[in-house]
């Protein structure tokens, strides 16, 4: 796998810097606005791409390796579309431990997993700001209940520390349902009352991207439960800019191949896929049984995968 | 007593340098005696109409004998639309346009706004002589001054026991030669071939050193088609740099952002500041005048705003590298660059350090752009006169492509537009 993955590195050639990448159809345009900027290109030489993206599998077979930021509803949808393919996959392909128990059991020679390593972490409880990032809709977030104890983190919080907040109302990506998602206003109502003095202020998109330095900074990524990304673009562009995020690991793997900087202050790890159970039968079965291939807005299909 | 009514946002800049240059040259006009200021926020996120026509109502009540627009976001279109129209029928003010690099981008809402200034006494003052060259260019009978971005001799200064003292922090010795790149890590500023000939010219001197202050960033070079994606930049030079041998990599500094307060002991401590930026905006060069104000010597290439920071007097003080603008991209010397870098290796002029710090301050200081501000403001009055073919030519190219693509010709080949418009940033123009 390490030979594939190296060769990919020697090449710099990334998918996401080519024409045909970027000139998306009618469903990604409208499925990437809901994820801007979540889902914005960023580069390394492993070559990070979201596989709904890609027009054929011909065209990511010129690539010898591919850092996959699906969420698992896409994930999921690519693995049931293509997985007799699997064994002719001329592309190693590296997805974050999220994606694992999607695999086919006796595919996982054409697989790893990738891991953000942070190098200088702060604690929460040392952090001048605090930033909770994420888009608010009921396919990118957690349950209130499960947000309530990502949030009881601020606890910790100095008491002079100020919170900022970036987290817009958008569609459902997914469409799994046009109700409306009134979790923003519930996560501003429990951030100020476990942090009643504290200065509160909301960002732009514009303001968060004009920001040159995240310095002293402790993102807090509401949207992580990777049902439609796993690789987010704001958390590389938070920690390249000093930020400590909540969802990159705090300590180096030591079962790590390679690596590579991201940035001064982060880096990405290859390592084995863990070992997990798999979920793969249950999709298959799935498969059959469903009348639909429109998986990726099942939300049948998303009750399977969110099990994990 | 002049009345004068400042406008700029209230809220910084992100870009960094434009930060300080809004700051200072607000402190320019503090301390002309005979001016009155008034302050008024035209904040970076445009405002809706309600809040603007409030602020040009606050304008006209005030009745200034000036309005300055200091700041170079947002751009003053959004409140002439409101505020030119009120003075149909009353004396109109003096207006004083700070103009910065980013002139380039918009050239549609200059358009727009050089109908609605018709008929006011105007000003444009521009921070250096070869961003005179080119905004001349673009008018058909203004001619801007040129009023470089003041530095405040109070945050910079040259102090030889701040540099004793500090050049600890870097754990170097007296005898070790420290070159110094502080600003954005971006394409245009030429990283990867700061570092690259550094090892090259310096790579055998174990104590010669590169430090970098500043975060990457993925600008690209959009004049040139060249678009990049976070991280692009950084990967490239990092790359670079990790592929040479460890006993160069250990004496390159990467050292990130630090705060503005920071800056006057990471001066200090250099020796030699070194910048190559062939960027498009570079219509001056803060944290150069800053260096030089605390006696630091520089090696600059021989670029747009850049090429203010020669002084008569000392010419070690600044060493240029030749730059010329070829078929497809903004060329440097780079044998020239390794000259210079062995050169202040070999004699970084520790002595002049003095003298380049206080004829910096002759330059550049608050006391030099307050008697230009002075002049300008009570200068004879001069009606805009409209834009050049020139400008005229750029304006439609803008309009009718991204301004990504409007230098560029069928074989993504620099045209002749931008030639005619950025060779004022090269010598012998």
């Amino acid at each position: 796998m390490y030979e594939a993955i190296k060769e990919q590195f020697d090449s710099k050639k990334v998918i996401a810097k080519k024409h045909y990448y970027q000139n998306m159809n009618k469903t990604m345009s409208e499925l990437y606005s809901d994820l801007y900027p979540m889902c914005m290109s960023y580069y390394h030489e492993l070559n990070p791409a979201f596989l709904m993206q890609i027009p054929n599998m011909d065209i990511m077979n010129t690539y010898k390796a591919l850092t996959v930021r699906d969420g698992l509803a896409s994930f999921g949808t690519y693995v049931l579309k293509n997985f007799q393919r699997f064994p002719t996959l001329r592309t190693h392909l590296i997805i974050s431990p999220a994606l694992a128990p999607l695999l086919p059991p006796d595919s996982t020679n054409s697989f790893s997993c990738f891991k953000v390593v942070q190098k200088n972490p702060i604690e929460i409880q040392k952090a001048r700001k605090i930033i909770l990032t994420g888009i608010a809709s009921l396919d990118t977030t957690d349950s209130f209940a499960t947000m309530k104890q990502k949030l009881d983190r601020l606890k910790m919080a100095r008491p002079d520390c100020e919170v900022e907040i970036f987290f817009p109302h958008r569609r459902n990506p997914l469409n799994t349902a046009w109700k409306e998602s009134s979790i923003a206003y519930e996560i501003i109502a429990y951030v100020r009352e476990i942090l009643p003095v504290n200065k509160i202020s909301f960002l732009t998109l514009a303001q968060m991207l004009g920001q040159t330095t995240y310095q002293g900074y402790y993102c807090l990524d509401l949207m992580s439960n990777d049902l439609v990304v796993s690789d987010n673009y704001l958390n590389h562009f938070i920690a390249a800019r000093g930020g400590t995020v909540s969802a990159f690991h705090k300590k180096e793997d030591e079962n790590t191949g390679f690596e590579l900087d991201l940035s001064f202050f982060h880096k990405l790890q290859i390592v084995p896929l863990p070992k997990c159970e798999s979920l793969f039968p249950e999709l298959v079965f799935y498969k059959k049984q469903s009348g639909t291939k429109e998986y990726m807005t099942d939300p049948k299909f998303h009750r399977i995968i969110l099990k994990r | 007593m002049q009345k004068i009514a400042c406008l700029f946002s209230f809220k910084e800049s992100n870009w960094v340098s434009c930060q300080k240059i809004v700051f200072n040259l607000h402190k320019s006009y503090e301390f002309c005696p005979d001016f009155q200021l008034e302050n008024f926020n035209y904040p970076h996120e445009i405002d809706t109409t309600e809040q603007l026509e409030l602020t040009a109502k606050k304008i006209l009540q005030y009745d200034p004998d000036v309005i300055t627009i200091m700041d170079h976001r947002p751009h003053p279109l959004h409140l002439f639309s409101i505020l030119a129209p009120l003075y149909n029928g009353r004396k109109k003010p003096k207006l004083i346009f700070h103009l910065f690099g980013d002139f380039t981008i918009y050239y549609s809402s200059w358009e727009i706004l050089g109908q609605l200034i018709k008929g006011f006494p105007v000003e444009f003052l521009v921070a250096s002589d070869r961003q005179k060259t080119l905004i001349d260019r673009m008018f058909k009978s203004n001619s801007t001054i040129v009023c470089p971005f003041p530095v405040d001799h109070q945050e910079f200064f040259f102090d030889q026991k701040l540099r004793s003292v500090q050049r600890a922090a870097w754990n170097l010795k007296e005898d070790d030669v420290a070159f110094l790149f502080t600003g954005r890590l971006s394409r245009q500023k030429r990283i990867k071939t700061l570092i690259s000939t550094f090892a090259e010219a310096l790579g055998e001197r174990e104590n010669a050193h590169l430090f970098f202050y500043g975060n990457p960033d993925s600008i690209g070079d959009p004049f040139l088609g060249i678009g990049e994606i976070e991280g692009e930049y950084f990967r490239k030079f990092y790359r670079d740099f990790k592929e040479l041998p460890e006993n160069i990599r250990s004496r390159i500094h990467f050292m990130g952002a630090v705060p503005n307060s920071e800056l006057l002991s990471v001066y200090a401590d250099a020796d030699v500041l070194t910048n190559l930026s062939v960027h498009n905006d570079e219509d001056y060069g803060m944290s150069v005048a800053e260096a030089q104000f605390t006696g630091l010597p520089c090696i600059l290439t021989d670029w747009g705003g850049l090429a203010s920071f020669a002084h008569a007097s000392i010419p070690v003080a600044t060493r240029y590298i030749p730059v010329k603008i070829t078929r497809s991209s903004k060329k440097l010397d780079r044998q020239a660059v390794i000259d210079a870098l062995k050169d202040y290796y070999q004699n970084p002029h520790r002595s002049s350090r003095l003298k380049i710090s206080e004829v910096s301050k002759e330059k550049f200081g608050l006391n030099r752009v307050t008697q230009i501000i002075q002049s300008s403001v009570n200068s004879q009055p001069q009606e805009f006169g409209g834009y050049s073919k020139l400008f005229d030519r750029a304006a439609i190219a803008s309009a009718v492509g991204a301004y990504q693509n409007m230098y560029l010709d069928r074989h993504f080949y620099l045209n002749k537009l931008y030639h005619n418009i950025y060779s004022a940033y090269v010598r012998s123009h």
